[in-house]
């Protein structure tokens, strides 16, 4: 296969890139103590769920149409997070899905959350739901059913595509409180006109970290930190020595 | 009647009733231009990758550009060879290929292919940029593909002069960016695109990576216009900047009225404090 | 423990596509040739095992005849009806294209028309101008908005150009700063299951 190989420049950043992650990582297991700044839409989950609980209704919650990329993964933490907290309060969730893959894990998560909580016997397995792959028939049947469940709150965690206004804004119109957050930018718009709470970008990544307070995704949020004020240096440096002339730097890393 | 009831009926009949007033093309601008270059320059003979990438929730805006564009390469007679990383795709461009190729005298085979969707995504257009015949063993109407004429010099995906790429979402240009011209860096991409698809690739065609792109209607009237064509993006754009303008209003009236609001609740908190 | 399979199969497979990749090795590129090969497979499988997820779920919905079980009915016989229109008669057939042109198309495209109708509610009540901040969006939504659309160039040829200005530079470089956090993002994660450490999808 012709020209597969990557150029050096991608594959030194990549192990400078590997590096950092894995030191931290390590870091973390050991130890480290990593502060995370207050997230108000990760905080608003747990009044989304406390909201549930006096109301006595359900909780909705979605993927969207990701499959399996870095947001999924992220989801995934949230969601077992809610599953597990909503075994112990009492309420129930309600999982409506549009990848069947990403379906089939998310039953793995909740069953497995519900059976590691004080009350497995509250898990029932309509909790998850596959509704349709088309993003906006999967979104008028998720409508359909916060309405029909009477749902107290809704949190999304992806996208939706082109369908993702019809799903925020329809939520928005039954009344739910509504948490969403994406790391895609065409969407972003509409989560913030019609939700209560957005994450944007790799807030959502952090909220393994926040919600679970598991080391290996704290570490990485330190190497994250490491890795923007290296490419912040990166940048303002080429930037000057593109002033002064010297492009070298540069081409090198853009061949 | 809630105020959202209100709303939605007040804008029902507004963009119905401008739907009926004629509108012209506009002149085209430097995105655009730069599509419709990009395919112009191109010798006569070329072959073009158009991709389908969209889905028939997005008709309105996207098959007016592929109309437009599909009528520009073959007027040019550059051959065509199309394919979809979504499903829905390909049953639009098989009409409008074989419609535009009739008239234009052209032959299915010879001069153009819709060889329809393949699943897989990233790891699809992975494989294509080497082979393409590994990946579609047969085209969109199951002919095979390994006698095809207009295959006949094409290997791999990155051997094409040109990609067009018509996408109702970010990921599809940034997908052939991310696994073809990566490791290919003479893949030149032009794309048609819904208006919310634009903010997410300004990075690539600040850099270059993407040309130029066509954006909606007002893209596809824009592009009706330097083929000379008028067609469904034209004829759609009053309805489609009525439905703007009554955006603005809205945005306008809400604020004075929460203005409004806001002044009379300070009255009363005043009166109150008296 | 007994979830090592998946996560060694996880494993093998992305370090060698990973390597593959960085060092164009024939034996490697051939292994991973194969494995996105299989994965056109699996993404065709996958449509296959949501149309069964559907029938089982709307099938138990018409055995208990449960609320809504008419619209369950009404679903497998459309669904099932597709399917053996579109495997029997093939995609190009009449039937078929008659199926998508002139019921699933304008189906889809007036759910996606209603989205018109919400943003007009959304820009009613979301855009107020409650603080500075929300002036700076409203003005630059409504100058985009503007030169993206008929309406301001006909008000004044500068419109469109600041329309382009907000997209090309404030826009992008927002739009650089989520996309590099988002990379980022994603090459933990990539790490992260490389190395066996994410196992949330396995092990629940």
């Amino acid at each position: 296969m012709e020209g597969t190989q990557t150029t050096l420049p991608i594959f030194v950043l990549f192990v400078i890139i590997a590096g950092i992650y894995i030191y931290n990582i390590i870091r973390a297991r050991k130890g480290l103590n990593v502060n995370i700044r207050p997230i108000k839409g990760l905080v608003a989950i747990d009044e989304a769920i406390g909201r549930a609980v006096e109301m006595g209704r359900p909780i909705h919650f979605t993927l969207g149409i990701s499959r399996f990329f870095s947001d999924t993964f992220a989801a995934f933490a949230i969601l077992r997070h809610l599953a597990s907290k909503c075994a112990e309060m009492g309420t129930y969730p309600i999982i409506t899905n549009s990848v069947v893959t990403v379906h089939l894990a998310t039953e793995e998560i909740v069953r497995s959350a519900y059976m590691a909580s004080n009350y497995p016997d509250r898990y029932r397995p309509d909790m998850v739901r596959f509704i349709a792959k088309d993003p906006f028939a999967y979104s008028v049947g998720a409508l359909d059913v916060m309405r029909q469940e009477n749902v107290a709150s809704n949190i999304m965690i992806g996208t939706f595509g082109s369908a993702t206004l019809l799903m925020a804004e329809g939520g928005r119109i039954l009344n739910t409180y509504q948490i969403a957050g994406t790391d895609d930018l065409e969407q972003l718009p509409f989560y913030f006109i019609s939700c209560d709470y957005t994450l944007i970008g790799e807030e959502i990544y952090g909220a393994g970290a926040h919600l679970s307070g598991d080391k290996n995704v704290l570490g990485c949020l330190r190497g994250e930190d490491w890795l923007k004020i290296g490419i912040i240096a990166l940048i303002l440096t080429f930037t000057v020595l593109g002033i002064i002339g010297i492009n070298a730097p540069l081409d090198w890393f853009s061949r | 009647m809630k105020t959202h009831h209100v709303i939605f009926i007040a804008f029902g009949i507004i963009v119905i009733v401008a739907m009926f007033i004629p509108s012209s093309g506009k002149e085209a601008s430097d995105k655009t231009m730069a599509v419709y270059n990009a395919i112009e320059k191109l010798p006569s003979g070329s072959t073009i990758l158009l991709g389908a990438d969209f889905e028939a929730a997005n008709r309105a805006e996207m098959v007016p550009q592929m109309e437009a564009l599909v009528r520009h390469i073959m007027r040019r007679h550059l051959k065509i060879i199309s394919i979809s990383m979504w499903d829905q795709g390909p049953m639009f461009a098989e009409r409008i290929l074989r419609k535009i190729g009739d008239e234009e005298g052209l032959t299915y085979g010879i001069d153009y292919v819709n060889l329809g969707y393949a699943a897989g995504a990233q790891s699809m257009v992975r494989l294509l940029k080497d082979d393409i015949k590994a990946v579609y063993k047969t085209d969109f109407s199951g002919n095979k593909t390994d006698d095809m004429p207009v295959l006949k010099d094409i290997v791999g995906a990155g051997d094409v002069s040109l990609m067009v790429d018509l996408s109702d979402s970010p990921s599809g240009p940034t997908t052939y960016l991310e696994q073809i011209q990566s490791f290919k860096k003479d893949f030149r991409l032009v794309c048609g695109l819904t208006a919310a698809s634009v903010p997410p690739i300004m990075p690539y065609v600040e850099s270059g990576q993407i040309e130029g792109y066509i954006i909606g209607l007002k893209g596809a009237s824009e592009y009706e216009g330097l083929i000379g064509k008028k067609g469904l993006g034209t004829i759609s754009l009053s309805a489609q900047s009525v439905g703007q303008a009554m955006i603005l209003i809205l945005i306008l009236i809400g604020n004075l009225a929460f203005l409004w609001i806001r002044k009379i609740k300070g009255k009363e908190n005043a009166e109150l404090g008296k | 423990m007994e979830n090592w399979l998946p996560i060694t199969i996880t494993i093998i497979i992305a370090t060698i596509g990973f390597a593959g990749v960085f060092s164009g090795l024939p034996p490697l590129m051939g292994i991973l040739r194969l494995g996105m090969f299989w994965m056109i497979i699996i993404g065709g499988v996958a449509a296959a095992l949501g149309a069964v997820n559907l029938l089982q779920i709307h099938g138990i919905k018409v055995v208990r005849r449960g609320s809504g079980s008419i619209y369950s009915i009404i679903l497998i016989i459309v669904m099932l009806g597709t399917i053996i229109i579109g495997i029997s008669m093939s995609p190009q057939s009449l039937l078929y294209r008659f199926l998508f042109e002139f019921i699933f198309t304008p189906l889809s495209t007036a759910i996606f028309a209603i989205l018109s109708f919400f943003i007009a509610s959304a820009c009613f009540r979301a855009f107020r101008i409650r603080t500075a901040e929300a002036l700076v969006l409203v003005i630059s939504a409504t100058l985009v908005m503007l030169g993206k659309s008929t309406l301001g160039e006909s008000i004044s040829p500068y419109i469109p150009k600041i329309g382009e200005w907000v997209m090309n530079i404030p826009n992008s470089a927002g739009s650089r700063g989520i996309l590099l956090g988002a990379s980022l993002g994603g090459i933990a994660v990539f790490l992260r299951v490389i190395l066996g450490i994410e196992r949330g999808h396995f092990l629940g």
